[in-house]
């Protein structure tokens, strides 16, 4: 959690290997994130992190279906239907498989999203705002889903949010204070 | 205010401006560079007018002007006469031991040249202070091939009719002289005395005489023409003046230059393609801006101020930039077509370059005016609230706000090529190619619908490019377009090059014969005979006036500055002539009757109707707008003859047969003054000059051409005027590629997001290189393929209509460009992507 500009995102883009830190080291599994080369840092990451943008990002060119299964069709992993088609029902897209993203609402848009961060099993999700695009009621429902699937599918996600009823559905809580993070 | 905000805006938006700019650069600077070669041509002409004329005005005919033709310009103009210089020309052959050759006879008095010079070997000039021998008896003065083709030097002797002469010295440059025939048989100049002791000139003879004048007063030069065609009324005598002189010279390159102008605008149009792309890219990004603008009061009128003022600088910009190119280009033309150097020491007129200037300044804001109005009418202020997608989608009313940009570019089309007919092919050319550009995109977007790609690449380009219709088409259109004019003259050349040089069928003759008399037509067969060979397609020609048609005088035209297109020009100059009248009885092997029945029996007229009937050859009958069942009346030798209209053919010129365009029905021209047409073919190289030397020595009046050598230099001439629209074209091509790169750069621009979001879900970057590499495959392979159908049919159409001829497909050269195409393009989109690969800004995927 944390104001605007405190810099909450930055941690999330650090821990997600998205941005080097200018001291420090982010260790997963002991694997030091940025000792990684370039090349070795995507591959890594898209195998092990899944991530979900508060403004859903889906690629305009591929269908509902085609787009959860972007991370598997990307890392050479075995497509299997049957799997894409429990993501697809368990976020209750089920009646849209072969619509796209420009057909779609901004609820659905991040519910295929939230599929398409899912899909590969990462060890752990990152989650910015989801829910920041989305009207209260949407976005409520949104994030029961979400926090629904993480917890059937035993997943970890680090969250950042600003919105305290929602940081509160969390295990642990963390705030980002210019620049400091502390444990609420 | 808006000013400095359309300017601020510019300098900010530094890459935007910067492509703008190159993008026009290269079309204007293609069009500029050309409108600087037509001016230095036409600025030569202009000033050497009357060195070009030798004189202020020339009255020609076919025969020397009748008694009282002269009388008729005595008591008429007598009074504005300074001087007058008479002159024959006329073909015949020069002949030495065993060598022959079909020379230029110039023939001149002692004032010649009224204006000008002729340039000599030894670097006199004619005339001069000092005394000359031209007009002493036996002297001949001669151009530097002849010398080389009979291998000759000055001091020589050289027979010409029944006289043989001296060389005494070696003309290099005679600024009067130019057009076709002085390339087809080098000049020589002998005195007016000479050529009546040669026996050359007299009845049959293919001979012009001219006489030129200087006159008191040259002002007011097409009254005076008009004053004095309407003494001579002969439509048959021709009267010149020099301020028409570029009718004369300047044809070839006028015709060059037209062509050139069409190539150059299609890199205009082009260049406008891009500049599209560019400018609706640039108004997404200034959503914000001109939103902001607006919720503060900015009205439309404003917005359109700021936005024609940023079109005009950045055109405005290009065009200084190019203008300034071009003025170093435009004498590179000069050399590059072998023009000669008279034509490089000529300034050219800053007023006419500010018109066309100005004039294109016009049709690039009439073109980008409609992107601006729309996107001035859509919903901006929603893009300060929320990211918004640009619904660019163009409906009928849109479309039509792009009217007016159209035609100027049709008006653009018809004035540069200055024909309805060429202007209208080119518009319909590219009106094909649009319309093939749009299939091929329907095609791409039936292939991505329709058809379950395996490879997600495969599936990923074909969506993009069926979603992104306006770049797919535009890079489409732009590649199909380039590739096209690239192909479009090699296989034109391809085409024409295996008709004249190596005939399908044997029909092409090495010897055509000309000037043949009535008795010399049994010495000749014999002559040949001797020979072992055999005198073909032996034709009589009848010189006519024509006179009426249906009972109306044939007027004779005034003034070819009155000539708006070249289709009036050839008109005009059609009817300004003689016509040489034949008759056969059957058609010969090179023509094909289109229309009506070929009359070849005998003339009764008890039997066979009313009017004798007459063939007349299609195009010839077009362009002096005469029709089936026409009556055109003849003066032949004085005696009128009327004959109607009853078939049309089309005739293969390139058979170098003795055809006509006017064929009488046997029986009615027998008795005419006429000499004979006939051509000779299946000869060795020995036994052609053996043969031709024979004819010479026994008729030494009959005039022979060398087919082969014929053919090679129209080959030669065609070829030049090839490269020179091939360079042009190569300036579209690379205005093609640049707007192919604007555009990919701007699509790449805008697809930062998905490319880091595929970086994000594993894809490497040579993944994401190969993605662009597979879209321009695509692209390239698909307007390959169109401009391929587009440039054999287009090809076909020319070689059949205009040449008479038979397509060749050469798929050589359209291997080569395809892969010049994708080797180049995918030069272009590596530099695309790589630029956008260096970059990993995740940050602008997450929230703020």
């Amino acid at each position: 959690m944390g104001e605007s500009g405190s810099g909450k995102t930055t941690f999330l883009s650090v821990m997600a290997g998205l941005l080097k830190p200018d001291s420090g080291k982010v260790l997963l599994d002991g694997v030091d994130l940025y000792s990684l080369s370039k090349k070795e840092l995507t591959q890594f990451r898209a195998k092990n992190f899944g991530i979900i943008f508060q403004q859903y990002h889906l690629l305009p060119d591929l269908s509902l279906e085609e787009n959860i299964k972007l991370p598997l069709e990307l890392l050479g992993l075995e497509i299997k239907q049957e799997e894409v088609m429990y993501w697809v029902e368990k976020l209750g897209l089920g009646h849209r498989t072969s619509h796209y993203p420009y057909q779609l609402s901004g609820g659905e848009q991040q519910r295929v999203a939230i599929a398409r961060a899912m899909i590969h099993k990462p060890k752990v999700i990152f989650a910015d705002e989801p829910s920041g695009s989305l009207d209260e009621s949407t976005g409520n429902s949104l994030m029961d889903l979400l926090f629904k699937v993480i917890k059937e599918e035993n997943q970890k996600m680090l969250l950042v949010t600003h919105n305290m009823e929602l940081a509160k559905s969390c295990d642990s809580l963390y705030k980002v204070n210019e620049g400091v993070l502390n444990v609420v | 205010m808006w000013f400095k905000f359309a300017t601020k805006n510019l300098i900010r938006k530094k890459s935007y401006s910067l492509f703008f700019l190159l993008n026009f650069s290269i079309s204007l600077v293609a069009i500029f560079s050309l409108f600087l070669f037509q001016n230095n041509i036409q600025s030569y002409i202009q000033t050497n007018a009357k060195q070009i004329l030798t004189g202020e005005l020339s009255v020609q005919a076919r025969r020397p002007l009748a008694q009282k033709e002269l009388q008729s310009i005595e008591t008429s103009f007598a009074n504005e006469i300074e001087r007058r210089s008479e002159q024959i020309q006329a073909y015949s052959m020069a002949f030495v031991d065993n060598k022959s050759r079909l020379v230029l006879i110039k023939a001149v008095d002692q004032n010649f040249p009224l204006f000008g010079s002729l340039i000599l070997n030894d670097k006199e000039v004619y005339p001069s202070e000092k005394k000359q021998n031209l007009f002493s008896d036996n002297v001949l003065w001669v151009y530097p091939e002849l010398l080389v083709q009979l291998k000759l030097e000055v001091g020589d002797k050289l027979k010409l009719g029944s006289k043989e002469f001296v060389i005494e010295k070696v003309v290099t440059k005679d600024v009067g002289l130019g057009g076709f025939g002085s390339a087809l048989a080098p000049a020589v100049y002998m005195s007016l005395e000479n050529i009546k002791s040669t026996g050359l000139v007299g009845f049959g003879s293919t001979a012009w005489y001219t006489t030129f004048f200087d006159l008191k007063n040259s002002e007011n030069m097409e009254e005076i023409q008009t004053a004095w065609n309407d003494k001579l009324e002969d439509p048959a005598i021709r009267v010149n003046i020099y301020t028409n002189a570029n009718q004369q010279v300047g044809r070839l390159q006028n015709y060059l230059g037209d062509y050139l102008g069409l190539v150059a605008l299609v890199s205009l149009l082009l260049s406008i393609v891009g500049a599209y792309y560019l400018f609706r890219s640039h108004l997404v990004e200034q959503a914000k801006s001109i939103a902001l603008l607006e919720i503060n009061g900015a009205g439309e009128f404003l917005l359109i101020q700021i936005f024609v003022s940023q079109i005009l600088i950045l055109s405005g910009a290009a065009g200084l930039i190019s203008l300034f190119i071009s003025s170093m280009l435009g004498q590179q033309w000069i050399k590059i077509l072998n023009l000669g150097s008279q034509y490089e020491a000529v300034s050219f007129n800053v007023l006419p370059a500010l018109m066309i200037f100005s004039a294109l300044l016009l049709f690039v804001v009439l073109c980008m005016l409609p992107f601006a109005w729309k996107f001035i009418r859509m919903d901006k202020t929603s893009s300060l609230m929320e990211a918004k997608t640009w619904d660019w989608d163009f409906k009928l009313k849109d479309v039509l706000s792009f009217l007016p940009a159209l035609l100027v570019f049709c008006g653009l089309s018809i004035y540069i090529s200055k024909s309805y007919t060429v202007g209208g092919i080119f518009l319909a050319v590219l009106a094909f190619g649009f319309l093939f550009t749009y299939l091929s995109y329907r095609i791409i977007i039936f292939l991505s619908h329709r058809i379950a790609f395996k490879s997600f690449s495969v599936r990923y380009v074909f969506r993009y490019l069926a979603r992104d219709s306006f770049g797919s088409i535009s890079i489409l259109f732009a590649l199909g377009i380039s590739f096209l004019l690239m192909g479009l003259i090699p296989q034109l050349q391809k085409s024409l090059r295996q008709e004249l040089l190596f005939p399908n069928s044997q029909l092409i003759p090495d010897l055509f014969l000309f000037d043949i008399q009535d008795e010399q037509v049994d010495i000749l067969k014999s002559t040949v005979k001797e020979q072992e060979a055999e005198l073909k397609y032996l034709s009589a020609m009848v010189r006519s006036r024509l006179m009426k048609v249906n009972g109306v005088d044939f007027e004779k035209p005034r003034g070819m500055e009155t000539a708006l297109t070249r289709e009036e020009e050839r008109e005009k100059r059609f009817r300004n002539r003689g016509f040489n009248l034949s008759y056969r009885s059957s058609l010969s092997s090179s023509e094909t009757l289109l229309e009506g029945v070929f009359k070849g029996e005998e003339y009764n007229d008890s039997t066979s109707g009313t009017y004798p009937a007459i063939s007349i050859e299609k195009r010839f009958m077009d362009r002096l707008s005469l029709k089936m069942g026409d009556l055109l009346e003849f003066d032949i030798g004085g005696v009128p003859i009327t004959g109607k209209i009853e078939s049309i053919r089309s005739v293969k010129w390139t058979s170098f047969q003795p055809n006509f365009f006017l064929l009488f029905q046997p029986g009615v021209l027998e008795e005419a003054p006429k000499t004979y047409l006939g051509a000779i073919g299946g000869l060795e190289k020995k036994q052609k000059q053996d043969l031709q030397n024979a004819i010479v020595e026994r008729m030494p009046n009959v005039s022979i051409v060398d087919v082969e050598y014929l053919v090679l230099r129209i080959l030669e001439l065609f070829e030049k005027m090839a490269f020179a629209i091939e360079v042009l074209a190569f300036f579209s091509f690379i205005a093609g590629l640049f707007m192919v790169f604007v555009i990919a750069n701007t699509r790449a621009k805008e697809r930062k997001r998905d490319f880091l979001y595929l970086k994000l879900f594993g894809a490497k970057d040579s993944f994401l290189h190969s993605l662009f590499q597979l879209e321009f495959f695509i692209v390239v392979s698909v307007s390959f393929l169109f401009s391929v159908i587009l440039t054999f049919a287009f090809t076909y159409f020319l070689v059949s209509y205009v040449f008479e001829s038979s397509l060749v497909i050469d798929l050589k050269y359209p291997f080569i460009l395809y892969i010049l195409g994708v080797g180049l393009c995918a030069l272009l989109s590596y530099l695309v992507t790589a630029r956008l690969l260096q970059k990993e800004e995740y940050s602008e995927l997450l929230s703020s």
